[in-house]
């Protein structure tokens, strides 16, 4: 399985951050400073694993994981935000996130979850299903 | 002869006083035809007074027939004339009371008294309309002390009556108005002595009617607002400001506190100001609802402006540790430098706690600063 990671997040210092990390660990990832961005980038390629920021301008990333589980059932898709309470729990888990982590999250605790995410995937044997 | 005889001088003086006679008998049939006149005159009066009286004048028979009436009452009964009315009743109780029962009163009172002052009669008219009279009567007796008849005056007391009555039902409707009102209504003399209390003053401050009769309103208010509220009423006093609302703290009889909100009318006579008239409301559970409300609407400005402090601190947070992390990753544990990193990384964790806290904000608690500046207590409002 191609262990792609796509990063959504307004702010460039932790895209860039983030892609240096994950990249440095062996994932291939693609970056967007927006929901719209994202949308596009998933009309040509195919992501199992996501981070997306919930503050995001224009769609947030609510709406975002909404739209993307309507093609994708099975990706592994994560939200980051600066802040947080059960309401906005009880609405990532609605919207269709497997977690969630509030800023400022532990790069170690990321590359946690990315290896998680394909170690989940793998036993699924997702690679042998066209899921997209 | 003899006539012949009389000198000259007695014929004068006879005939002076034959003048005089005569003088004599002129004056006395004057008086006599003045006199008459007089009488004559005062008939008129009197019989003038009787027709044109606007109250009736009438004698009846015990019977119940009438000897005599004026016009008044002819009019008042419904007949065109006194000689109508005469003429047609010869049994006044059957014919025009209401309840002929009363006839029996009235003579027993006429009979036992001799005299009947305002007794009220409801009679029918000719034309089947009720009125209300009021006689004012008394027995006129034979020699041999058996009545002869009953005279006196009578009053159409309708409309007075009716105006009596809307007044009395005005009165008894008010009355039920303040005495069953959920509000507080009192009044007091001017010096603030209560002079009226109705029965929700009791339900609210606890005290019994009788208790505070006669007390100064001093003694349900709070103390430490004894003298504003003199300030304020002497203020309206002086200003003569017909009405005013104000709101302070009583202390009812088991020591609750409590909010009255009130409104205050100066009561005048003769264009002095002889007390105050006073409607007050129990303003507790209202005040306590917008101190909540307060309370709510402060808290929830806390929460908005930590979401927003969290928010905007922790992008830059995630960029700083991230870094770090990754520094202190590239230095390797054993670089020299990786001390300082550590650092770094502790002081961002506890940045990093204190909006974790921020984001757990559920209470408004406050603790003391510096001099009389207060912040938020993080640890007491954060859940």
């Amino acid at each position: 399985m191609e262990k792609k990671i796509l990063v959504v997040d307004d702010e460039e210092v932790i895209r860039n951050m983030l892609q240096e990390f994950l990249s440095k660990n062996g994932y291939e990832v693609r970056l967007a400073e927006s929901a719209e961005t994202a949308l596009d980038i998933l009309k040509r390629e195919s992501f199992m694993v996501m981070f997306l920021d919930l503050k995001l301008p224009g769609i947030s990333g609510i709406e975002l994981c909404r739209k993307i589980r309507k093609d994708n059932d099975v990706g592994i898709i994560y939200a980051f935000t600066g802040y947080t309470d059960l309401f906005g729990l009880i609405e990532c888990r609605r919207a269709g996130f497997d977690d969630y982590f509030t800023k400022p999250v532990k790069l170690e605790l990321i590359l946690q979850a990315a290896q998680d995410a394909f170690a989940k995937l793998e036993r699924w044997n997702v690679d042998e299903y066209d899921l997209t | 002869m003899k006539e012949k005889s009389k000198s000259k001088a007695q014929l004068i003086d006879e005939l002076s006083s034959l003048r005089q006679l005569v003088l004599q008998l002129q004056e006395s049939i004057t008086e006599r035809e003045s006199a008459e006149e007089e009488l004559r005159r005062s008939e008129e009066w009197y019989r003038s007074v009787f027709e044109n009286a606007l109250i009736g004048i009438f004698q009846s028979t015990p019977e119940g027939r009438f000897i005599r009436v004026n016009p008044a009452v002819a009019k008042m009964y419904g007949y065109n004339s006194p000689d109508e009315m005469i003429a047609k009743i010869t049994d006044v109780a059957k014919q025009h009371y209401v309840d002929p029962l009363k006839r029996n009163l009235f003579k027993n009172i006429l009979d036992e008294q001799g005299h009947v002052e305002d007794f009220q009669i409801e009679i029918f008219r000719t034309d089947g309309s009720r009125i209300l009279i009021s006689v004012n009567a008394r027995t006129v007796y034979e020699n041999d002390g058996g009545v002869l008849y009953y005279e006196g005056y009578q009053t159409d007391i309708t409309e007075h009556n009716l105006l009596e009555n809307m007044i009395r039902e005005r009165e008894r409707r008010y009355r039920h108005l303040v005495e069953n009102s959920g509000d507080v209504v009192y009044t007091t003399d001017l010096r603030g002595i209560f002079t009226y209390f109705n029965p929700a003053a009791e339900r609210v401050t606890g005290y019994a009617v009788s208790q505070l009769f006669g007390k100064h309103f001093h003694s349900i208010v709070r103390k430490d607002y004894h003298e504003r509220l003199d300030k304020f009423y002497e203020k309206q006093i002086l200003e003569r400001t017909p009405t005013t609302y104000h709101e302070f703290p009583i202390v009812a009889r088991d020591g609750e506190k409590k909010w009255l909100g009130q409104q205050v009318q100066l009561i005048f006579e003769q264009g002095n100001v002889v007390g105050f008239q006073a409607t007050a409301r129990d303003i507790t559970d209202r005040l306590r609802a917008e101190e909540e409300q307060h309370r709510r609407e402060i808290l929830s400005a806390i929460v908005e402006t930590a979401g927003m402090v969290c928010h905007e601190l922790n992008q830059p947070l995630q960029a700083i540790s991230g870094h770090a992390e990754m520094l202190s990753i590239n230095l390797g544990k054993e670089h020299p430098e990786n001390g300082r990193v550590n650092i770094m990384a502790e002081q961002l964790a506890r940045i990093a706690g204190i909006t974790k806290k921020l984001m757990r904000i559920t209470k408004h608690e406050t603790r003391s600063y510096v001099d009389e500046t207060k912040i938020i207590d993080l640890d007491k409002s954060a859940s």
